[in-house]
């Protein structure tokens, strides 16, 4: 009888092991589904490329896969901020680099298009010094360019949603500080 | 006129205008300082909002089904980047070698925490009020209370103030690990060349409850007497972070690195040794016994932070109160007084015996701290960071290096 039982029960667990699983994985993906054009959007305003905002969101996504629980109330916002530091690293990923792109393209800058077209040139000169920014204040201001509400970066940084202001108001004086040393370099 | 809005406030009204009080609403319709202020945050934005592209295609299913076939080529992936209960974690959460060295941020923060700031904050929760922009040398005195366990004679620290070295194995994976890459420089000639050692600065952060009551009962076993406290001090919360930062050492292996690093900068490790009771406090000293050998013929560092949040208190009344403590000289008060933009100026703190002088790095103003047989160093601040080029090298040479740097 106890053998029965045994061999009974372990399929069972077995069994709702696997549906947990599924039910897992059904889970991630809708929260994939849901926030995966966000995520890419965030890295695309840093990056300017497509492919290289959607490794970042892959990249992004499989370091949330398995481990972070997609009902929690912190996910989106961990999603969101990993996906603007991800891309401000790659931008990073040579400050000498930046730094002579930064002068080659300060050359050519003019704050205030008014035709509206903003040259190539004077997009590398606006990510450079958003890159040169502390991690912080260009996650956020890359994060309110997007879109994301007060209360979405809050969660996303880990403060009260009435600091926000105050976190985008000093990062745009810092970018704005980026800029004209920029101009001012030349 | 009521008190104009700060620019938080200002920000909020053009982003979220219906989060935004009412009378901060009315102000800001009326008052010209105000809508200038407003203004240009409008131009900000539109400067911003213009360079960088907003809208791109994609395809989730699509992107899906590559997610997946990535976890089926590297199944370990995945597991192997989890990310804990925030994204910096998952980033910057790697197993670390406990090797407290290189404390003169420990020094600095703790100045920077007697500092206060100069932002009244009104929120309950923490709020940034400063990040370094630029550095201004103080003088220590024999006796001045430094070093954030010192602190303690004010209330309950808590968090650790020490700085974490990881060894990296090369500049690509200290890179990777700090989020940021240090420049390559030119070691001068007559210095070690080849390669540095790399080293991750491990993120820090420490908090400060102040107590009146502690304070009191420290300057009574004094024998000295306190000011009453300004309300809203007693209880009020001041946060400092630190890092992630990166480190690279020439000429040295660090084991013996400690003694070295709190020479140059001040006696901290004197002021970390008063433990929790801190009754006394820790006056700087210039008793040290570190060999001249134990500083590194060059290092070259850059930190995030430090960085001071706030619980909320009014913080020109907790300078004043802080500044007025036994175991502050009137010189290090008033010089901490003088600094013009507290919430951005980070004060390097000069030790008994050294000598500081500024430089220009390319635009940028740097503190030169000179301490004879004891090493030299440059310090300068920029964007919330802090750089340092220091060692046993002459002062010219280091000023060499850090203008590759700056």
């Amino acid at each position: 009888m106890m053998a029965m039982v045994r061999t009974v029960r372990a399929p069972r667990a077995a069994l709702v092991a696997q549906r947990a699983r599924q039910d897992d994985e059904r889970s991630f993906e809708r929260f994939f589904l849901t926030h995966y054009e966000r995520v890419v959007l965030i890295a695309y305003r840093v990056l300017g490329d497509r492919a290289a905002a959607e490794d970042v969101a892959q990249e992004v996504f499989l370091s949330f896969h398995g481990r972070g629980d997609p009902s929690s109330d912190w996910a989106a916002g961990w999603l969101w901020a990993a996906s603007a530091h991800g891309a401000l690293n790659i931008v990073r990923g040579s400050r000498r680099r930046r730094d002579r792109e930064l002068r080659v393209a300060s050359a050519t800058y003019a704050p205030g298009p008014e035709d509206g077209a903003i040259a190539a040139e004077q997009r590398a000169v606006v990510r450079a010094c958003l890159a040169r920014l502390p991690q912080r204040q260009a996650e956020i201001l890359v994060m309110r360019t997007s879109g994301l509400s007060y209360a979405d970066i809050a969660s996303a940084v880990g403060v009260q949603p009435s600091s926000v202001g105050t976190l985008i108001a000093r990062a745009q004086k810092s970018l704005r500080k980026e800029l004209s040393r920029a101009q001012t370099s030349l | 006129m009521p008190k104009h809005p700060s620019d938080g406030t200002l920000r909020r009204l053009l982003d979220e205008p219906v989060a935004v009080a009412v009378v901060d609403e009315d102000h800001a319709t009326r008052c010209m300082r105000c809508q200038a202020r407003t203004s240009l945050m409008r131009q900000d934005d539109a400067a911003l909002t213009l360079a960088l592209d907003s809208h791109v295609e994609v395809a989730p299913a699509v992107a899906l089904e590559r997610l997946r076939t990535a976890e089926r080529v590297a199944p370990a992936l995945a597991s192997a980047r989890a990310p804990g209960r925030r994204g910096r974690e998952a980033v910057l959460g790697r197993p670390r070698l406990r090797r407290p060295i290189l404390r003169p941020t420990t020094v600095i923060t703790s100045v920077l925490v007697l500092m206060g700031g100069a932002t009244a904050a009104a929120a309950t929760n923490l709020v940034p009020i400063f990040e370094p922009e630029s550095v201004v040398p103080v003088v220590i005195q024999a006796g001045d209370i430094v070093g954030l366990q010192a602190l303690s004679r004010f209330g309950t620290v808590t968090g650790t103030s020490k700085l974490d070295l990881t060894p990296e194995s090369s500049a690509g994976a200290l890179a990777s690990a700090a989020g940021f890459s240090l420049p390559t420089v030119t070691v001068p000639s007559g210095l070690p060349t080849g390669s540095p050692s790399y080293w991750l600065v491990s993120p820090e952060s420490a908090q400060l409850q102040i107590s009146v009551a502690k304070a009191q009962q420290a300057a009574i076993k004094d024998g000295n007497s306190v000011p009453p406290a300004p309300p809203g001090v007693d209880g009020s919360v001041l946060q400092v972070a630190t890092g992630p930062g990166a480190l690279e050492l020439w000429g040295l292996q660090l084991p013996g690195f400690t003694g070295g690093s709190d020479r140059l900068f001040g006696g901290s490790s004197s002021s970390a040794s008063s433990g929790s009771g801190g009754s006394t406090g820790a006056p700087a000293s210039t008793g040290n016994t570190a060999q001249v050998s134990d500083l590194p013929q060059l290092a070259v560092a850059e930190v995030k932070g430090p960085s001071v949040s706030s619980s909320g208190v009014d913080l020109s009344a907790l300078e004043s109160y802080l500044l007025s403590q036994p175991g502050i000289s009137s010189q290090l008060a008033a010089q901490i007084r003088a600094i013009g933009d507290p919430s951005s100026t980070l004060p390097i703190p000069v030790p008994p015996g050294a000598t500081s002088s500024s430089v220009n790095l390319n635009g940028r103003t740097a503190v030169v701290l000179a301490a004879g047989g004891d090493g030299n160093a440059v310090v300068w601040a920029e964007n919330g960071r802090l750089f340092a080029v220091l060692g046993q090298a002459s002062a010219s040479e280091l000023i060499d290096v850090a203008r590759q740097i700056a």
